[in-house]
């Protein structure tokens, strides 16, 4: 049962660093920061300049692969799951109340909130669907499909990296041609919040498959000059289409153009896995590197607050800044304000609930979380280095294995404490999708 | 053994290895055949294809006639807005300030203005852009109209209905019909016209235009107009919108699917009074619906001709609605008398050859494939309920045929005369199992000559693993040869074999001790001579291992147990299955052994036996566990091999298809095993196509009716099942699950089989690892003691094959020993 450890390649193999992925975590940083930009001011050449929810499920799709070619599925459902759900409950047990206590309204014709029934309520528990709100709360609740979408990502994901292994080609394509079906008009949505779900899912499919990509190391085999010229021919294939076939309401904006925005993001997470840039020089900037690696702790906190934080704070520029010292509006110093507002509440929804995100993860609460962590802001390195193995397995399948690297022993030299094991889990998942490419399937290629 | 038996025909020797893969079924190495078949498909296809094409984007041309388009977009109106005005007719207007600060509007894409009044002055104060209904001439009339429109239709029974009693009443109506219903009922469209009504565009599958793109709009509204011209001889220019409301309210949050109508040039027409029609006829009777309020302006009133529970309440409604109107001096003329703006919208014209392309269009792929569900769904149900009903019957009544067959076993076997047994393992790297396997073997409570095991160039343990049962057990030997697979060394072990019967047990495969006594007590029965072979009962072994070995564990009960029950009453077994069986050496020499053609040997046996007039039985308590593949991909493999081989076998002894000499075998279960192969090839994709579409437009109701109606069926034959196995009830916890994993599994192997043997390429035998997990229950459920008390009779060395006979009990025939006496 012993492992056969062979280094196969270590193209940026930095042993000395610390056991974060920077690039990974200043990518999701990157993700959500533009993510609180976009739905404060909206412009449309934000989801270009950077496609962010592209690549969060790129990301999520390589990290989700990781898991599942060391654990059994349904540990893996099991961990993710729990970790997804309680920051939403908070956000829940906050926003439904005062939802109920502004009347729950809702118009069904303009899209703009659901109905109060047991079925709204129960996507709250358990996103199945994007939770339902009122047509107060629309704004705060839309961020939520990510939510919905990320949960049906990981039920599918044991069948789909199954799919993927066997026939990677086939299985890129199938959410390509439900998003052309969506995107032609051979398939009409019909409003119903399935249809919605589907759309989604074929349109960030294809991403979530580059994730798996990433993982098992296809992606890196792929010739640069092969990658350069696919990602730069689907980012231009997407802005094509959005040119071509233009929202009716939004105009060409990628955002609203389900298959521009598959290409582009696709095109963008491609070029941005692939070619894979050192960020160790981040270890040497620590209040950048702890700023990043704060957001990364928080992410899903930012994600699901944002929204209200927006709104928030253009409530409170229009109520005691606005008119006072200049003019309500558009203009440079208003955004500046906002934004500015917008970052300060965050902040401090961050001390107020971030410590949910600890409890879903089942690590120590922490008020602040960049207390109690290493010096590279990180709780403490797990494995060092990006390096990549190939596990050779005699025969079998361990689902619980790990593997510490730290000192090259083949890790059934070390016994595994549960606790010790539990510990780790934190970062060893955050850092999943680079650094692992495992080739643990003998059934695949035998 | 008896001597009308043919003598034992040795076979020549096994051929070279590369003859035995030319002689296999389907093969192609040069890959001319694949070559000739993608040439055909590209001839026939690229042709069709261009044709299709090109017609389609004929039929989706904008036809002649249309009304001037609007160049607008709800960027520009919004998602909602004030409606103004009366009438059935509703359009956008756009407001224009004009002389004297007064506001106009003017019609996008015409250029009309029309002056505003007071009112609509208030609302087109605040809203650059206002939704208005006209259509009627102003002020009251003598004589005021009420304009008939029904929805929802054509529908067999009921428009015929509705337009008998307008005639009766001689009156005209406007129909709105889809395309999908038209194309289901096309004379009925063409017979609407020909009675002087108006038929108008319901678009071409009711799509919501506030959700589709334009693409998708032009074509649900050009292509349904084609196609309605060339049914009727009319342009069907006036649309009513799907999924749009007629009331101010409804209308005003229906601007997008206006706009995109408006866009293509088509009138868009809502009503004033919707009748409540539809809904459940027998909570109301037609007495109930209110009349409309009738004070003597002109009234659009919206009925259904199709679509609910049936609609014989339209049909009594309008004929108290017609008297009601004409008493209250209303006429109900057509359309185009009251709304003379839409003359140009349903004018005669000439069918050209893009309307016709349309209506052909139309009905490809809304008429024809809705009666081809409809044939499917039948054969469908015929083949799950009919076939498991029939299988189920035949299982029950040979099992009770069986008992009174047991029974004369008894009293006739004990005077039989010993019939010396050989029991035959070919194994290739089955270190983990093989010692087992000869351990069950050995505790067999049927004497056994010898137990022979063919080693096929096991490059494990295998060899020694044998050695050492052999060392205690002298019964057992060993037979090495080089790896040529299972056929190969299966008739290199008939050939050494010492006993008159042989049997076959697989190396994964455990057996009970009475197992191999129940299967050669057939043979004492057998007066004719020609019993050939009897095959045991697979089970599987590992059942409590994950769901993929539970449903395999039901399916070994189900579909392979009760269905082979089946076939053994009608004394047509098609597969007498390797792991277990017993066979009678001489029979199976004489059809020539295990055929290397096929990769599923033991079917391509038993249709030979069956083709040389041998007869197969199956003895239903010689029980054999075996270990099913517990992992996806193992299972595939498997079941890859097992598709694809008796894809082989039955295309190779294709001509006892349809034959009366081969009895139920060739009247019924190979061709029934034929058409269950093609039929799904060529229509799992179109069936799941239309379930998909059945889904999205009818919900999951109906696709869960058939689910459970399946699942039903399977229920049935898997409760047999367990009943005639004497086996656990909790088996059945699978069934809910059976066909969710079956159907794909099925489509899988289908579609992988026939490209491969399209392709004609070689399928590996693709063995599978053994991880030994088999847990049996080792005693069989068996009401009858193992007859033929046959006095063990250890080999004489005259009984054994001169030259190949070692004292050690080990045969190499590695090197190339002649093995023939």
């Amino acid at each position: 049962m012993t492992p056969v450890l062979e280094r196969t390649s270590a193209p940026t193999a930095q042993a000395a660093s610390a056991g974060r992925d920077r690039y990974i975590d200043t990518l999701r940083a990157l993700a959500l920061v533009r993510v609180v930009t976009y739905h404060l001011l909206g412009w449309a050449w934000l989801p270009l300049l950077f496609p962010s929810m592209g690549v969060m499920f790129a990301l999520a799709g390589g990290l989700v692969a990781a898991s599942l070619s060391r654990a059994g599925q349904w540990t893996v459902l099991r961990r993710r799951v729990r970790r997804l759900l309680p920051p939403l409950w908070a956000l829940g047990i906050v926003l439904i109340p005062v939802m109920l206590w502004r009347g729950w309204t809702y118009d069904a014709s303009s899209y703009e909130g659901s109905s109060l029934s047991w079925s709204s309520l129960v996507t709250w528990v358990l996103p199945v669907y994007t939770p339902g709100g009122s047509a107060w709360g629309a704004p705060f609740v839309s961020p939520l499909w990510y939510l919905s979408a990320y949960l049906w990502f990981l039920v599918l994901s044991p069948g789909l990296l199954w799919l993927w292994r066997r026939w990677p080609r086939r299985t890129l394509a199938l959410p390509v041609v439900v998003l052309l079906a969506f995107g032609t008009g051979l398939i009409v949505s019909n409003g119903s919040r399935t249809d919605a779900v589907s759309l989604i899912l074929a349109t960030y499919g294809s991403c979530w498959l580059l994730g798996f990509a990433h993982q098992d190391g296809s992606l890196r085999r792929v010739p640069g000059r092969q990658a350069l010229a696919l990602g730069v021919t689907l980012i231009v294939a997407g802005a094509g289409w959005a040119h071509a076939h233009p929202d009716p309401e939004l105009g060409a904006n990628i955002d609203a153009i389900p298959v521009a925005n598959a290409a582009y993001c696709l095109g963008y997470a491609l070029l941005l896995l692939r070619f894979y840039p050192s960020f160790d020089w981040m270890c040497r900037h620590v209040v950048l590197d702890t700023l990043v690696a704060t957001v990364n702790a928080r992410a899903m906190t930012i994600y699901l607050w944002h929204n209200v934080t927006v709104a928030s704070a253009l409530l409170l520029e229009q109520r005691y800044a606005a008119g006072r010292w200049y003019a309500y509006g558009h203009d440079t110093l208003s955004h500046c304000v906002q934004y500015a507002v917008v970052w300060v509440l965050i902040a401090a929804i961050l001390l107020a609930l971030g410590w949910v995100e600890d409890v879903a993860a089942q690590r120590r609460a922490r008020v602040l979380p960049w207390r109690g962590r290493g010096p590279g802001g990180t709780t403490p390195p797990r494995r060092q280095g990006r390096l990549q193995f190939k596990i050779v397995r005699r025969r079998g399948r361990q689902p619980h294995q790990d593997i510490d690297l730290r000192d090259g022993r083949p890790p059934t030299a070390r016994p595994a404490h549960p606790a010790h094991r539990r510990a780790g889990q934190h970062s060893r998942q955050r850092l999943m999708p680079t650094t692992t490419p495992w080739h643990s399937r003998r059934s695949t290629r035998g | 053994m008896s001597a009308d038996c043919q003598p034992p025909t040795v076979p020549a020797e096994s051929p070279a290895r590369s003859d035995r893969a030319a002689a296999a079924v389907f093969l192609d190495p040069s890959g001319a055949r694949w070559h000739r078949v993608r040439r055909t498909v590209l001839l026939l296809l690229l042709p069709l294809l261009l044709l299709s094409l090109g017609s389609l984007a004929l039929a989706s041309t904008r036809p002649s006639g249309a009304l001037p388009r609007a160049a607008l977009s709800v960027a520009e109106t919004g998602r909602t807005l004030p409606v103004v005005g009366r009438g059935p007719l509703v359009r956008v207007l756009q407001v224009v300030p004009g002389a004297a600060g007064a506001k106009v509007a003017i019609v996008p894409g015409t250029g009309m203005v029309r002056l505003l009044n007071p009112d609509e002055q208030t609302a087109a104060a605040s809203s650059p852009y206002l939704l208005e209904r006209y259509g009627y001439a102003g002020g009251p009339r003598q004589h005021p109209a009420l304009l008939l429109t029904f929805d929802g239709g054509p529908d067999p029974k009921y428009t015929q209905r509705v337009l008998d009693v307008l005639r009766r009443h001689d009156v005209s109506a406007t129909f709105f019909v889809t395309g999908q219903a038209a194309a289901r009922e096309p004379d009925l469209v063409r017979q609407i016209s020909a009675s002087g009504h108006i038929v108008g565009n319901r678009t071409l599958t009711y799509v919501n235009f506030s959700n589709a793109p334009q693409p998708r709009v032009r074509q649900e509204l050009l292509v349904a107009d084609r196609a309605l011209r060339a049914l009727t001889g009319r342009r069907a220019g006036v649309v009513r919108l799907p999924y749009a409301a007629g009331d101010d309210a409804g209308l005003g949050v229906a601007v997008p699917a206006i706009l995109a109508a408006q866009r293509q040039g088509y009138a868009v027409m809502a009503y004033d009074a919707a009748v409540e029609d539809l809904g459940d006829p027998k909570q109301a009777d037609a007495r109930a619906l209110p009349l409309p309020r009738l004070s003597g302006n002109d009234v659009t009133v919206r009925l259904h001709d199709g679509g609910g529970k049936g609609r014989q309440r339209t049909v009594d409604y309008l004929d108290r609605l017609i008297p009601y109107a004409q008493s209250r001096g209303y006429v109900l003329p057509p359309l185009t008398q009251v709304l003379p703006t839409l003359t140009q919208a349903v004018a005669p014209v000439d069918v050209t050859l893009a309307d016709r392309f349309a209506a052909l269009w139309m009905m490809a792929l809304l008429g024809w494939p809705h009666a081809a569900v409809t044939s499917l769904f039948w054969f469908a149900v015929f083949a799950v309920v009919g076939v498991s009903s029939m299988t189920v019957c035949l299982a029950l009544w040979r099992s009770r045929k069986r008992r009174r067959l047991l029974s004369l076993l008894v009293t006739q076997a004990t005077g039989g005369q010993p019939l010396s047994v050989t029991v035959l393992i070919a194994a290739y790297n089955e270190e983990n199992v093989i010692a087992r396997t000869l351990e069950s073997l050995g505790a067999s409570r049927h004497p056994l000559t010898e137990l022979l095991v063919i080693d096929d160039g096991s490059s494990d343990d295998t060899a020694a693993r044998v050695r050492a049962v052999a060392a205690r057990d002298p019964r057992v030997r060993l037979l090495s040869q080089d790896n040529s697979g299972k056929s190969g060394a299966l008739n290199n072990g008939l050939r050494v074999a010492t006993g008159d019967l042989v049997v076959t047990v697989d190396a994964d495969t455990l057996v009970s001790p009475d197992s191999v006594g129940n299967l050669v007590r057939h043979f004492a029965l057998d007066t004719t001579g020609r019993l050939a072979a009897v095959a045991g009962v697979v089970r599987v072994g590992n059942r409590d291992l994950n769901l993929l070995t539970r449903w395999q564990s039901l399916e070994y009960l189900t579909q392979i147990s009760v269905e082979r029950a089946a076939h053994d009453a009608l004394g047509a077994i098609t597969i007498v299955p390797g792991a277990c069986a017993a066979w009678r050496r001489g029979a199976v020499m004489s059809v020539g052994g295990y055929s290397e053609d096929t990769l599923a040997e033991d079917c391509d046996l038993s249709l030979s036996l069956h083709r040389a007039g041998w007869r197969v039985t199956q003895d239903d308590e010689a029980l054999a566990f075996t270990e099913a593949p517990a992992t996806l991909d193992d299972l595939l493999k498997q079941r890859v091999r097992w598709t694809f081989g008796t894809l082989q076998a039955v295309t190779k002894h294709r001509n006892m298809l349809l034959k009366p000499r081969h009895g139920w075998l060739g009247m019924l279960v190979l061709p029934w095993y034929a058409a269950s192969l093609i039929v799904p090839l060529l229509t799992i994709p179109f069936v799941g196509v239309m379930g998909v579409v059945a889904v999205r437009t009818q919900g999951w109701g109906i696709v869960g009716v058939y689910f459970a109606a399946f699942t039903l069926a399977h229920l049935m034959v898997a409760a047999t099942g367990v009943r005639l196995a004497r086996e656990s009830w909790r088996h059945l916890l699978v069934v809910p699950v059976y066909r969710v994993v079956y159907e794909p599994l099925r489509a899988y192997l289908l579609y992988v089989s026939a490209y491969s043997a399209l392709r004609g390429v070689k399928v590996g035998w693709n063995k599978l690892a053994r991880a030994g997990t088999v847990r049996a229950p080792l005693t069989a459920p068996a009401e009858l003691p193992p007859v033929l008390p046959v006095p063990a009779q250890p080999p004489t060395p005259a009984a054994l094959p001169t030259g190949v006979a070692s004292p050690h009990r080990v045969i190499d025939l590695r090197d190339p020993v002649e093995v023939r006496p």
